[in-house]
């Protein structure tokens, strides 16, 4: 008979559970590795955070732009 | 006594006529007069779009119906600013083309069935058959205006189907319900409301405008805006460049004006980082909010607008070979836009130039175009006041934590560390609508008993989706009424309880950023 298993997405890749350890941050060892992920990541997405904010920072040049293409 | 001949009067019998569409032009089938001073393939090119786009293997229709008379809102406010003051008695009303994919004969008996059915059954039965009929049969309508040079009115057409056949999925977020009338039936149609630049009234500005605010009126169910009050309002202070009507043109400030003057909040993007931009415009188009893309061509002093009204995205992506976070905004590989100049839900695809977004457009005849994205307009209800840019920023926070947590997970694995990507995507919607999202996941139910028993939602909510390796899916859920400074946080709910690690991150973020964990 065909076991019945949950479709993986296959856009979320990466660690199987099953041979993962079980982890929690009340471990302080694991705390600590997850901290450095943390400080890690938080200077990546940095210039993205950056990116995002300045495309809203618009000048009189952006608002008088004229908008009349024919067709 | 000289007395004016009027183009016709509420006493005249009203026509509706049916015509087989095969082999016919709706030209034809309309018998248009022919534009003076114009050619008659420029001034019916978006007719001529709509004949084709009907008639695709997709839709095949077979039948179109015409009522002779009908008086469109949006024509007649045109026509009391400007049409009904030109020497030419243009005539205040328009005629409505139906489009079916039945042939004439089994069209008028199908009528005919469900309108006697009426009597025999009650309203709830009669409007199952009207909707199932039109799921069915019914395609959409356009209106055709009495102007020679500009015939192709309000439209409304069913949107191209989800699967494209050619390695992507359409997603048409922004499309929403019309409910037209046709012999005593209620007939339904979901897509996105398109019409031709008139340049009297409006140009391509005013249209995409019109268009975008089409979509944000069902979500508040308020009135329509017409073309005529978009114009006014955008050139009550400011007439930058010259006469509002005949329409020149708006500027982007003058657009801006329009959108706050008629009760929503303009909320522009300049397109910097092509990542960025593209995210933004993936984010407004899957809350269903449809952006206005300000566009430029490369060499040429010319800019046009057009609407947002579904997305084409990818249905497979390579697997990542590096750590990663990875915005779903990555898999969109087209937008599908109403261009005024054209018609509605041409494809654009999405190209990269430098950290230019360009959108290169393939026109009907073989023409093709490639455009700059300049600016992305988003017509926001004005209780949102977080952005979406903003979203996208305090969403990267939120992302980076996850990351970090799988990362970390994955390091200590016994399979020792391998790449590690989180997905996530970030959208705004009516917490009403959110709520009827996540039914849909596994436990929906049971999870948004206990959100509505916990939290207090603002009328719109941010969600931000994560999906990280070796965790559950889950949504943080911000409070939009809220500030980039003052962030405030409902809450965090978990999508799954397959990962028991999930809770500890989940518990992780509640305590740094408040909220409730739904689980």
């Amino acid at each position: 008979m065909p076991v019945l298993t949950k479709k993986k997405n296959p856009r979320v890749v990466g660690v199987r559970s099953k041979s993962v350890t079980r982890v929690s941050l009340a471990d302080p060892n694991f705390r600590a590795r997850f901290e450095k992920e943390m400080r890690r990541w938080e200077g990546k997405v940095r210039p993205l955070k950056e990116a995002a904010r300045s495309s809203e920072r618009l000048t009189e040049r952006d608002f008088a732009i004229r908008i009349n293409a024919r067709g | 006594m000289l007395v004016a001949s009027p183009a016709g009067t509420s006493n005249d019998p009203q026509k509706i006529t049916f015509h087989s569409l095969p082999g016919v032009s709706l030209v034809e089938i309309l018998k248009l007069p022919q534009p003076r001073f114009i050619r008659a393939e420029d001034a019916q090119k978006q007719l001529n779009y709509i004949g084709e786009y009907v008639r695709l293997p997709d839709f095949d229709c077979q039948t179109v119906v015409v009522e002779e008379h009908y008086i469109d809102r949006d024509h007649m406010e045109d026509h009391s600013v400007f049409y009904s003051k030109s020497l030419h008695p243009y005539p205040n009303f328009c005629r409505r083309v139906h489009f079916f994919r039945l042939e004439k004969e089994e069209l008028r008996k199908q009528i005919n069935r469900i309108r006697s059915s009426r009597a025999a059954g009650d309203a709830e039965t009669f409007g199952r058959q009207c909707a199932e009929f039109s799921r069915q049969h019914y395609l959409g309508f356009t209106v055709i205006k009495p102007l020679p040079g500009c015939p192709v009115g309000r439209t409304v057409l069913r949107c191209l189907p989800a699967e494209s056949g050619k390695g992507y999925i359409r997603k048409f977020h922004c499309a929403c319900d019309y409910d037209p009338h046709l012999l005593g039936l209620r007939l339904t149609v979901t897509g996105l409301a398109f019409q031709q630049q008139d340049l009297g009234v409006s140009a391509c500005a005013t249209t995409a405008l019109w268009t975008s605010l089409q979509r944000a009126r069902q979500l508040e169910q308020s009135a329509n805006v017409t073309p005529a009050q978009i114009t006014i309002r955008a050139s009550q202070f400011n007439l930058r460049f010259g006469r509002p009507m005949p329409s020149e043109g708006l500027s982007l400030d003058q657009m801006c004006q329009a959108v706050q003057s008629l009760g929503y909040s303009p909320n522009l993007h300049r397109a910097g980082s092509y990542d960025i931009t593209r995210a933004l415009i993936f984010s407004s188009v899957s809350s269903g909010i449809s952006p206005v893309l300000i566009m430029d061509m490369p060499g040429r002093d010319i800019s046009h607008a057009v609407a947002a009204a579904g997305i084409g995205v990818a249905k497979s992506t390579k697997p990542p070979t590096a750590d990663s976070i990875r915005h779903r905004s990555t898999d969109l590989k087209a937008v599908y836009v109403h261009d005024d100049r054209e018609g509605p839900y041409l494809k654009a695809t999405i190209r990269k130039r430098k950290e230019e977004l360009l959108i290169h457009l393939r026109l009907p005849g073989g023409k093709e175009e490639t455009w700059r994205l300049t600016h992305i307009l988003i017509p926001l209800h004005p209780k949102i006041r977080l952005s979406f840019a903003q979203l996208y920023t305090a969403a990267l926070d939120l992302v980076d934590k996850a990351q970090s947590y799988a990362k970390a997970r994955s390091s200590v694995s016994p399979a020792g560390s391998i790449p590690v990507t989180t997905v996530w995507k970030s959208r705004i919607l009516r917490s009403t609508i959110y709520l009827e999202h996540l039914l849909r996941e596994a436990g929906g139910a049971a999870t948004v008993e206990k959100l509505c028993k916990t939290v207090r939602f603002s009328r719109y909510v941010a969600s931000v989706r994560i999906e990280a390796p070796g965790l559950d899916a889950f949504d943080v859920l911000l409070d939009t009424t809220s500030t980039e400074r003052n962030l405030d946080c409902l809450a965090v709910v978990q999508l799954g309880k397959l990962h028991p690690e999930t809770a500890d991150l989940c518990r992780f973020l509640v305590d740094r950023y408040g909220g409730r964990w739904i689980a």
